[in-house]
């Protein structure tokens, strides 16, 4: 039994999204931004004249602001019926992944990254981190 | 099983959803059988009857015993009305209604009934019809402690033996008794390719004549080894079995179905006697399943469709899930001719398309084409997609009959309720929300509105009250009116309560107007529970009334008159999901401000700037026609980041500038050394005044755009609660632009202010007298992109219209309309720009002399006050009574008077001279009306005098310094004491003075209440050669009477 993978980058992070939550990836990055919005929110797109509210993975994952530059994705991913976009640094690869190689993070983590991160897997000799969609989409921190 | 489940529940959400629309129907039918009493209509018993049938049907699809026992108590007690039996009375129907709230309760639930007590409503209705009622009608139900002993019914597969059913024994009872007694159980097994007449395809079909003609208890489908296995996937090559009980023959049976005799299995369970049908069954039975709780196992070799388990019980997180669904109400019913249209424009849209992709690029006139029609496809597409959410506020208002049924006994009122224009439309979202706000109106004017009859009778009235609910379309809105004409809201008491509460002090409450006090009751604060009998209760949740009103982009009012009863206008926007707005930008960002919240737009130019905005404090207010309102910048509200610039040397410096007053010197910077950037935007502020409720404020933009019709969209979890945003929208672009919370930001704003909102309020009550010079007109545009403005006051009806209504005779125009024609002016044709009549656009309606004017216009931009500066010079020309400016814009005013005239061929009255020199006093609190009409009667020779309101017409007529002949007096539906002013002339001042009433309304009570007064002629607004005859023939009647009497 495997499960499938997107690999993606954030800033210098390697790190996964399970590939069943995720709708779409592009390459829109257009966001009109929020004023008022927390700041880990990058803006808003018109995703086929739907409304949705894209994410900035790096300012999430308090890893600091993007290079000028940078290549940017959009990883759009449903969640809790709310699609959402996360924005990405680069995307590499889909791969399928078997579940015994699937391992618990592990306790050294970074405090910040740990909150987001349940799983991590083995991918070409690196281990990288599972990001929890349900979780690095969740609005906790909108009444700041 | 589990892939049949889905379909399954599916199944019983389409009967739950049918069921509660059949019941939705009955309780209005119901109350009309009451009212109808002895004089019983048949065809709408029927209907009743019917309808509770069909909900007792499926439940015996399903299972639902409580349901279809309460259902067959309903039908029984309806069986005896239709036969004339019984007559309808109040208890009868009272019991019914109370079963069809408690079937709806249950449909509302999971259809079980657990919490209903099921036995007490059905004896409530055996009893209700009292002695009336014969024999009942059916067996008494047999006891129950001996059914339970008897175990299921069992019934076996005539081809091949499988056991096929095993149905609990009180399903059948309750199934014979529904049938009174002569039910027989038959098997109905067919095979869906072979048997059915019409074929397989018709299947659903053949399921509904199922239900329609006999009662199902179990259903099964099963694979049919003679079809190939992959086409046995499909529900067609299915062999069916049905258990059923009807008192049809099986001959009659089967031909009833259109199925093969052979289909129809009487006695499967071998011997079935009617009478005592559990024995026999029992003794066939399999020998293992007497105390067998679980359901049977599914039959080994077959899938089955098991359709009469009873899922919400097996499923509760499914079915909790779609009862929520259903409590959202996201389904919709549409109407076919609609849909079609609708599937008509999307195939037209994907066949230009396919023109326009083949054509870009190679063939331009052909792109043009297409283009053209694709913009005409998506704007008739967005029409009809818009009213398929429209449904009649009638769904609404019937309700009402049924809370005003029972409240008016409950309460020991008699009344009557008058619904009009239940056929207006509205968005469903806003008919959903207007709901309990209407509830809360009605139950107000019931309880605490309306006196009791006896109080009624001390009072002079009729012992019934009228409670009146009325909706109409009024300038792109929807006015609905809740009338009663109870004992009114007491003034005094409304002034002394928020005296007493501390709201208002004596000095203000002394200059508040009569409707500024009556609003006091939709204030938060003022009225609790202790205030009720006070203040007839009126203050009870009026607040939140009034705020549910506001959400919904509408708004409310109210007029009250002690002793003669009082009125509620709700003005609703027609639709929440699109809206017009403006679009502003910010730091080259686009916003968009609703134009419901729209004031006015007022670009201030750089020079005017110093003395326009001052700074108080922290905050900046900008003078407007006399007073100051508080502005606030869009970045501050939205705390962008401060604007930076580049100077020459490439270094970055903040923009110093605190105040927007401030950048006209440019301080610590050399001016010359500003880039354009700045220097663009000390050119001149935009204002956007804005309301919020009663509070008015201005927001300074970098600039506006166009208005546009803008679809509003939700904003996702992270920022949906921002105070600043009411959604998002897409722009034509395809960017995507906040849409601006003007009441949220207000609040900020009041904040930032230091003021709490009963004080902003404060501040726009003693304002609102400002605004009494100022003129209410309504913006149009012309295909030509030409502004117009009509007086709102001239306005009857305004509609959206489709080109295809208009007809074209000889280049006059005319528009079918309410089964008549009405004459249709374009403005374009106005300012003699290409006229358009082959676009849907707006009609704007207005009475002339008592007929009809239809002025077509492309857009309805607004409702503006213009401040009375109307240049009636430059632009003046036929149907152009002049012009104002609003922001850049130049907006020209109409003169419907003279396009009427026009449009309806009229000759012009004619107005001689022969009153050379008489004096007419003219009370007109309107700049522009007083102007328009002074102009026209100086031009036929009389002398004018004007004045604003009745006291000052009092006072003028008092000091007597000159001789006055004659008065003009405008009127509209407040009267704002104008009667009393024609009554004081009359009896204090003792001057016979003829007086000529000019009012918009036509209500007669008004007409009345003027002659009561003693006003010689009405005449309507505007209609100056009218007013100029009726004043011609007062004054000569006068002469001639006094030549008599000397």
């Amino acid at each position: 039994m495997k499960r499938e993978f997107v690999s993606l980058k954030v800033g210098s992070l390697a790190c996964a999204v399970d590939i069943a939550g995720v709708q779409e990836i592009n390459r829109q990055t257009n966001v009109t931004r929020v004023d008022q919005a927390p700041p880990y929110v990058a803006g808003i797109i018109n995703l086929r004249g739907q409304v949705v509210t894209v994410v900035n993975l790096r300012e999430r994952l308090g890893l600091g602001p993007p290079e000028a530059g940078a290549a940017v994705y959009n990883l759009l991913v449903k969640s809790e019926g709310e699609l959402i976009g996360l924005l990405v640094d680069d995307v590499d690869d889909i791969v399928a992944i078997d579940v015994e190689n699937i391992k618990a993070a592990p306790p050294h983590l970074d405090r910040g990254l740990r909150q987001y991160i349940d799983e991590v897997v083995e991918m070409k000799q690196e281990v990288v981190a599972v990001l929890a969609v349900d979780r690095v989409t969740a609005a906790e921190d909108t009444t700041n | 099983m589990s892939e049949f489940e889905d379909q399954d529940d599916e199944l019983l959400q389409i009967y739950f959803e049918e069921s509660c629309e059949q019941l939705d129907g009955i309780e209005t039918d119901l109350l009309a059988i009451e009212e109808a009493g002895a004089e019983i209509d048949d065809d709408l018993v029927n209907k009743v009857f019917r309808a509770v049938h069909s909900v007792k049907g499926g439940a015996g699809f399903f299972n639902l015993i409580s349901v279809r026992e309460l259902a067959h108590a309903m039908e029984n007690v309806l069986g005896e009305i239709r036969a004339h039996e019984i007559v309808p009375n109040g208890t009868i129907i009272g019991a019914l209604l109370a079963g069809a709230d408690a079937l709806n309760r249950m449909f509302e639930g999971d259809g079980t009934g657990e919490s209903e007590d099921i036995a007490g409503m059905i004896a409530g209705i055996e009893q209700s019809t009292g002695a009336v009622a014969e024999a009942p009608p059916e067996p008494e139900p047999e006891p129950a402690p001996e059914l339970s002993a008897t175990g299921p019914l069992r019934v076996q597969d005539p081809d091949d033996g499988e056991q096929l059913f095993e149905v609990p024994r009180n399903v059948w009872q309750a199934v014979q008794r529904d049938l009174a007694g002569d039910a027989k159980l038959y098997l109905l097994a067919l095979d869906a390719f072979e048997d059915l007449n019409d074929g397989p395809q018709f299947i659903d079909q053949f399921f509904g004549e199922v239900t329609d003609v006999c009662t199902v208890l179990a259903t099964r489908a099963l694979p049919n080894p003679a079809i190939d296995v992959r086409e046995a996937e499909s529900l067609h090559a299915l062999k069916i079995r049905m258990l059923v009980g009807t008192i049809d023959s099986p001959d009659n049976l089967a031909e009833a179905l259109g199925l093969p005799v052979k289909c129809v299995v009487s006695n499967p369970t071998q011997t079935v006697p009617a009478s005592k049908p559990a024995a026999p069954i029992d003794a066939i039975a399999a020998p293992e399943a007497e105390a067998a709780a679980p359901p049977p196992p599914a039959a080994p070799k077959a899938r089955v469709v098991d359709i009469t388990k009873n899922k919400p019980k097996v499923k509760p997180a499914a079915t909790a899930a779609k009862k929520a669904d259903r409590a959202d109400n996201t389904s919709i019913r549409v109407r076919l001719p609609l849909l079609d249209r609708l599937m008509t424009l999307a195939g037209e849209l994907v066949l230009t398309r396919n023109q326009l992709v083949q054509s870009v690029g190679t063939n331009e006139t052909q792109a043009l084409e297409a283009s053209q029609r694709i913009d005409h496809i998506t704007t008739e597409l967005q029409d009809a997609i818009m009213s398929t959410r429209m449904q009649s506020v009638g769904t609404v208002f019937n309700k009402f009959k049924r809370i005003v049924r029972d409240l008016s006994k409950q309460v020991g009122k008699e009344v009557e309720l008058i619904i009009e224009g239940e056929d207006v439309e509205l968005d469903r979202t806003v008919i959903e929300s207007i709901g309990d706000p209407l509830t809360h109106l009605v139950r107000n004017a019931l309880d605490h509105g309306l006196e009791t009859p006896e109080e009624r009778q001390a009072a002079g009235k009729p012992r019934r009250g009228t409670l009146r609910l009325s909706a109409a379309h009024k300038a792109g809105s929807v006015l609905i009116e809740i009338q009663d004409d109870g004992r009114g809201i007491n003034v005094e008491r409304v002034r002394a309560k928020a005296l007493e509460r501390g709201l208002f002090g004596v000095e203000e409450l002394a200059v508040m107007n009569r409707q500024s006090i009556l609003r006091l009751i939709m204030r938060p604060g003022f009225s609790t529970a202790a205030q009720v009998t006070d203040l007839s209760g009126r203050g009870v949740g009026m607040d939140v009334v009034a705020s549910n009103m506001k959400r919904l982009g509408g708004s409310i009012d109210l007029e009250s008159e002690d002793g003669q009863g009082s009125t509620m206008r709700v003005k609703l926007p027609l639709t929440l999901a699109i809206i017009p707005a403006l679009l502003v930008t910010e730091q080259l960002r686009r916003f968009a401000i609703p134009q419901a919240n729209l004031v006015e737009l007022h670009r201030i130019p750089a020079h005017q700037i110093s003395e326009r905005i001052r700074v108080l404090g922290d905050s900046e207010m900008l003078t407007l026609r006399g007073s100051l309102l508080p502005i606030m910048r869009l970045r501050d509200i939205l705390g962008m980041p401060d604007r930076t610039f580049v100077d020459e040397e490439g270094q970055r410096h903040p923009d110093r500038r605190k105040h927007i007053g401030d950048h006209r010197h440019l301080t610590g910077f050399d001016s010359d050394r500003a880039i354009s950037q700045r220097s663009s935007v000390s050119s001149a502020v935009h204002v956007a005044v804005v309301a919020a409720g009663d509070f008015r404020y201005g927001i300074a933009l970098e600039s506006w755009q166009e208005t546009s019709e803008i679809v509003v969209k939700p904003l996702g979890r992270h920022l949906r609660d921002s105070p600043a945003y009411a959604g998002a929208t897409i722009l034509g672009d395809g960017a995507s632009a906040l849409i601006l919370d003007v009441v949220g930001i207000g609040r900020q704003v009041m904040r930032d202010l230091g003021v709490d909102e009963s004080e902003a309020s404060r501040v726009a009550a003693s304002k609102s007298k400002e605004f009494r010079d100022a003129l209410s007109v309504l913006l149009l545009r012309g295909f030509d992109s030409d502004l117009f403005a009509i007086p709102l006051e001239l306005v009857t009806r305004v509609e959206r219209i489709d080109p295809d209504r208009i007809q074209n005779v000889m280049n006059t125009l005319s528009l079918r309309y309410h089964g008549g024609s009405l004459p249709l002016v374009p403005v374009d044709r106005l300012t003699h720009a290409p006229v358009h009549i082959d676009r849907a656009g707006y009609v704007v309606v207005f009475q002339s002399q008592g007929f009809e004017v239809g002025l077509f216009a492309a857009d309805l931009l607004d409702v503006v006050e213009t401040s009375g500066q109307i240049d009636d010079q430059t632009m003046r020309g036929p149907g152009i009574f002049g012009s104002f400016h609003m922001g850049e814009e130049l907006v020209l005013l109409l003169d419907v008077q003279q396009i009427a005239g026009s449009a309806l061929n009229q000759e012009p009255h004619t107005v001689s001279t022969d009153h050379q020199g008489a004096s007419i006093l003219l009370v007109e609190p309107s700049g522009f009306f007083k102007r328009t009409l002074t102009g026209y009667l100086e031009s036929v020779g009389f002398i004018v005098y004007s004045v604003n309101t009745p006291a000052d017409a009092l006072d003028t007529l008092q000091a007597a310094e000159r001789p006055i002949h004659a008065m003009v007096l405008d009127v509209d539906e407040d009267e704002n004491g104008g009667f009393d002013l024609v009554k004081r002339v009359a009896h204090e001042l003792e001057i016979d003075l003829p007086v000529v009433i000019t009012t918009t309304s036509s209500r007669s009570d008004l007409l009345r209440r003027g002659e009561d007064a003693g006003v010689s002629a009405f005449a309507p607004k505007l209609d100056q050669q009218r007013i100029a005859q009726l004043l011609q023939k007062l004054l000569r009647a006068r002469e001639s009477g006094r030549r008599q009497a000397g």
